[in-house]
C-alpha cells in the first residue's frame, strides 16, 4: 500500500476527499458477522428478514464506519490520526448495492497544539440516495515544516 | 386530549444504570486481521508486523473502529435471532428499532495484547413523534477500556424503537 503523506499546510477548507467504493456481499455480511461476533440472522438469513418484512439481508450499518474509517486514514496518509468519527444512518444497504464513500473538507484549525482537520462524510448507493449521512470525522495531520 | 407517553416508568429506570462486558483473553493479531478483511482494508499496519514496527505505532493496531464494532461478551447467552440477551432492549410494544447514528472518540489504538472491558450505561431516552408514528430515542454511552484500565475509546450510540407493527 502506497499512501502519499497529507500535511496539514497542504489542505484547504472545501477539498474534496478522494472517494473509495466498496460492493455489498452476502459474503461479506457474513465475514463481518463472524469478525464482530454480532450473529443477528436480519444480516444473512433471507427467510427471517423476509418474514420481518424488511427489504433484504441489510448490511449492519457499523461496518460503514469502517469504511469511513478507512476513506479518511487513504486519505490523510500513514501520519494522519482519525480522533473521531460519527455517522447517522439513512437507507438500509442490502447486497449487490454498490456503495461509494465520500468527503469534503469542512474546517481547519490547530487546537493543544494538534492540527485538526473537520471532514464531512457521507456515503451514497448506485441510486443516489444517502445510504450514511451526515457524517463527519476529525483528524490530527502532521506538518510538512515540522520542528519536532 | 393528549396522547400517553411510551416511556414508562420501567423504561425510565433503565437510564442511569452502568453495566461491565469483559472480553476473556486479548484481541489477538488473528482477530485484528480477520476484521480488516472483512471490511476490506488492505492497510498492512493491521497485519503486518515488520510494515507496523516501522510505523508511529510501533506495532500491529487493530483498524480503529474495530473495538467499537466488536461484541466482546463472548459467552453471552444469544438468542433465537441471533442477537444478545444482553443487548439494549425495551419491553413490548416497543420491540422495533433502528440504528440511528454513531459517535466514535478515538482516544488511543487498540493493540493485539489489549484485553478489553466495555462499560456501557444508557444515557438518555426520550420520544419524538415521527411521520409514521412515536420514536423512541435511546441514547447508550460505551466506554472501551484494556486490562492497564487505559481509555481505549467512547461509543455513544443512538438507537430508534418503535411500536411494533401491526400484522
Amino acid at each position: 500500500m502506497d499512501s502519499k503523506q497529507l500535511f496539514f499546510e497542504d489542505v484547504s477548507v472545501g477539498d474534496e476527499i478522494s472517494p473509495i467504493t466498496k460492493k455489498a456481499t452476502l459474503v461479506q455480511n457474513v465475514m463481518y458477522a463472524a469478525a464482530t461476533w454480532d450473529f443477528h440472522r436480519h444480516h444473512y438469513d433471507k427467510e427471517f428478514t423476509d418474514s420481518k418484512g424488511y427489504l433484504g439481508t441489510f448490511i449492519d450499518g457499523q461496518l460503514f464506519g469502517a469504511f469511513l474509517a478507512q476513506l479518511v486514514a487513504q486519505w490523510a496518509g500513514a501520519d494522519g490520526v482519525v480522533k473521531k468519527l460519527g455517522l447517522s444512518y439513512r437507507v438500509m444497504a442490502i447486497p449487490g448495492d454498490v456503495l461509494t464513500c465520500k468527503g469534503r473538507v469542512a474546517d481547519k484549525y490547530d487546537k493543544d497544539s494538534e492540527n485538526l482537520v473537520h471532514c464531512d462524510l457521507w456515503i451514497e448507493n448506485q441510486r443516489g440516495e444517502k445510504v450514511v449521512g451526515p457524517a463527519h470525522a476529525l483528524l490530527a495531520l502532521p506538518l510538512r515544516n515540522s520542528k519536532a | 386530549m393528549g396522547r400517553k407517553s411510551f416511556i414508562t416508568l420501567e423504561i425510565r429506570d433503565l437510564v442511569g444504570k452502568e453495566e461491565v462486558f469483559s472480553s476473556p483473553e486479548e484481541l489477538g493479531r488473528a482477530s485484528i486481521h480477520r476484521f480488516a478483511v472483512a471490511v476490506a482494508d488492505p492497510n498492512p499496519l493491521y497485519y503486518d508486523a515488520e510494515f507496523a514496527e516501522n510505523t508511529r505505532y510501533g506495532g500491529i493496531i487493530a483498524p480503529p473502529t474495530m473495538i467499537f464494532e466488536m461484541n466482546h461478551n463472548i459467552g453471552d447467552e444469544i438468542l433465537e435471532d441471533g442477537g444478545y440477551a444482553s443487548r439494549i432492549m425495551l419491553p413490548s410494544p416497543l420491540t422495533r428499532f433502528v440504528r440511528g447514528d454513531n459517535e466514535y472518540d478515538i482516544v488511543q489504538p487498540a493493540r493485539p495484547d489489549d484485553k478489553i472491558t466495555m462499560k456501557r450505561e444508557i444515557v438518555e431516552i426520550y420520544e419524538k413523534e415521527g411521520k409514521a408514528g412515536t420514536l423512541v430515542f435511546v441514547i447508550i454511552e460505551m466506554k472501551f477500556f484494556n486490562q492497564k484500565e487505559e481509555l481505549l475509546g467512547i461509543n455513544r450510540e443512538t438507537l430508534i424503537f418503535m411500536p411494533a407493527k401491526k400484522s
